[in-house]
């Protein structure tokens, strides 16, 4: 498990992690979501124990990072942003020579079993160097699997890969997260909204929201947005139900459907459709849209724009 | 411990699939085969030639094959250690090595281990000129000795060629560990058994020196690669250290004045070789100087990569 208390991290004068308080707990997935240079790289370095913070503390699988370092990194798997492998070597042996200085017995085995996991083990003779990129990222994962860790902390853990092998890797990740600790970090919300548990939306150092991805949505919204979509002329369509009780912002979308919003348990749409009907208007479509975490995203992220200039 | 073995290994296999380290064995064994050879012919020609036989000449040793070694050692180990550390940093596998359970000083020490395994590799293969030397010296009854330790050395050679071809590191290491023990208890009973033979003691002291030398040399490379992120720079410092520690603290002995002299003279890296190691005297004294200078560039490169943690 991951404890962060009041992290702070100082390049120079400028700031780039302040403050930072989070936990992640045995058997969760917690996804890091944030624009380029929010800090989650420099986050997860300190927490491997590559670098200190410059103020605060954190316990990783309950050690300290900074007095305890070689016990936190006994117990992490890491896989970098930039993938760290040996081109010069083939995978097994790279594989190899990490679980040596890992101190696993039978180096051998783990190593064929890693490739395994991550669907390599027709290319474990291979030169690092010939594999493409997704292989690659796959490697680099099965190095930070190979000594089955409590804690596994990836920076963008699917980038590069092809979908399929996207899938394959979520499922592993996903099934890892069951019994340890993930904490991951992606520009891809979708790909937060299918295997965290938990996602901490992180900008400029700071964690601006913290929630599941659905209570993100809810909360979010603050209210229900329906579509429409109706035949012919829909000119007159907004006026006539912002006349209805209920519901707000009526607001004709560039493909030609209608959105509008009600506060939550003051369902309207039946009202609506009757309206809709009534007016002689033919209704073929009617369905919930929710906020995406993509919008979720924006909204969080575009709030303190006008600061952008202190970066 | 156990952690400088494994880095050591690698690096040691490393050097096998890089260019630049086979660019390094092949000048330094040209140069010292050309030298050898004209070393012979000299010893030939004064001896036969020139108003006939006058007498027993000086016989060719070792000192000169030992002080071209050195010169080659001088402008060869700056290419050898310039990427040990630069290169981790700028491919990002030094994250690898920092997040991995592994000590600052293991990571260093087993990098400067790995090339001094590699130059003992290129410096056993020079045995064959005191092994020749004794051909020459050895009169021809005793020659079916000399042919076996040949044999034994062409074996080593195979087995090197074995690790490099066939991959098996680990028991192409054994096959040659075994063929040097038989080799070395050879050139004992050829000491003891054969008269007269070349200076054993001399050859012994000499090639101790340059051992020294080496580590020496690789545990400044070390050092200096480990301050730098760019191979080109790390290679000229290393050299200009090199250059100052081998000829310029000599040069400035020469016109320094008493103890300024005395210490010019000590820090002089070639005195302590040319007059002492390679004229057949073992004192503590030099070899306390080789193994501080090697400890002082392992200290300047656990001090820099652990200054990555402090920023």
């Amino acid at each position: 498990m991951i404890r962060v208390e009041n992290l702070t991290k100082d390049y120079g004068s400028r700031r780039a992690v302040s403050n930072l308080n989070f936990e992640a707990g045995q058997g969760e997935v917690v996804g890091f979501l944030g624009p380029n240079g929010a800090g989650k790289t420099t986050t997860m370095r300190i927490l491997t124990g590559y670098m200190p913070p410059t103020d605060g503390t954190a316990t990783v699988a309950g050690y300290d990072i900074v007095s305890e370092s070689l016990e936190v990194r006994k117990r992490v798997g890491y896989l970098p942003e930039t993938v760290p492998l040996y081109t010069d070597m083939t995978a097994l042996d790279y594989l190899e020579f990490m679980a040596e200085l890992r101190h696993i017995p039978n180096s051998a085995k783990h190593a064929h079993e890693a490739l395994k996991m991550v669907g390599l083990e027709n290319r474990a003779e291979s030169y690092i160097g010939s594999l493409s990129k997704g292989m690659r990222q796959r490697v680099g994962l099965a190095q930070a699997l190979i000594h089955q860790p409590e804690v596994l902390i990836l920076d963008e853990p699917t980038i590069g890969l092809d979908p399929a092998q996207v899938v394959e890797v979520r499922n592993v990740i996903r099934d890892i997260g069951k019994q340890r600790t993930v904490l991951l970090s992606t520009h891809i919300l979708s790909e937060a909204q299918q295997i965290c548990d938990r996602v901490l939306i992180i900008n400029k150092g700071k964690i601006v929201a913290e929630d599941t991805p659905e209570n993100l949505q809810a909360r979010l919204t603050g209210s229900e947005r329906v579509a429409l979509v109706v035949r012919g002329e829909t000119d007159e369509l907004p006026k006539v139900l912002s006349k209805i009780k209920g519901v707000q912002r009526v607001e004709p979308k560039p493909d030609g459907s209608l959105e509008f919003q009600f506060a939550p348990g003051q369902d309207v749409r039946p009202e609506v459709a009757r309206t809709i009907i009534k007016s002689g208007y033919d209704l073929l479509e009617m369905r919930p849209v929710g906020m995406s975490l993509e919008e979720i995203f924006l909204e969080l992220t575009r709030e303190d724009k006008p600061s952008r200039r202190n970066k | 411990m156990r952690n400088v073995w494994v880095i050591a290994r690698r690096e040691y296999s490393r050097f096998f699939t890089t260019s630049v380290s086979y660019a390094v064995a092949f000048a330094i064994l040209l140069i010292l085969g050309v030298i050898f050879a004209l070393t012979v012919y000299g010893a030939y020609q004064s001896a036969y030639t020139g108003g006939g036989f006058s007498g027993p000449t000086p016989a060719p040793d070792i000192k000169g094959i030992a002080g071209t070694f050195t010169f080659m050692l001088v402008l060869s180990i700056p290419a050898l250690t310039m990427r040990l550390i630069s290169d981790e940093n700028r491919m990002g596998t030094l994250e690898l090595l920092l997040t991995a359970p592994v000590q600052d000083w293991e990571l260093i020490v087993g990098k400067w281990l790995g090339g001094l395994l590699f130059l003992f590799t290129v410096l056993a293969v020079t045995l064959i000129y005191p092994i020749i030397l004794n051909i020459y010296e050895t009169p021809a009854a005793n020659i079916q000795w000399q042919v076996l330790s040949l044999i034994i050395l062409s074996l080593a050679l195979l087995a090197m060629f074995w690790n490099l071809v066939i991959g098996k590191r680990r028991e192409a290491l054994l096959i040659l560990l075994g063929i040097w023990v038989v080799a070395i208890a050879v050139a004992l009973l050829l000491y003891y058994l054969i008269v007269p033979g070349i200076d054993w003691g001399l050859t012994i002291s000499s090639y101790l020196g340059l051992i020294m030398i080496s580590a020496a040399f690789l545990g400044l490379g070390v050092g200096i690669s480990s301050l730098f992120s760019n191979q080109v720079a790390a290679f000229f410092v290393t050299l200009g250290v090199f250059i100052l520690f081998w000829w310029i603290f000599g040069f400035i002995s020469q016109f320094a004045q008493g103890s300024a002299s005395d210490i010019f003279t000590y820090l002089d890296m070639g005195a302590h070789f040319n007059n002492n190691l390679n004229a057949g005297t073992i004192n503590l004294s030099d070899l306390v100087y080789y193994l501080s200078l090697t400890a002082l560039g392992l200290f300047t490169g656990t001090v820099a990569v652990e200054s990555r943690r402090w920023s």
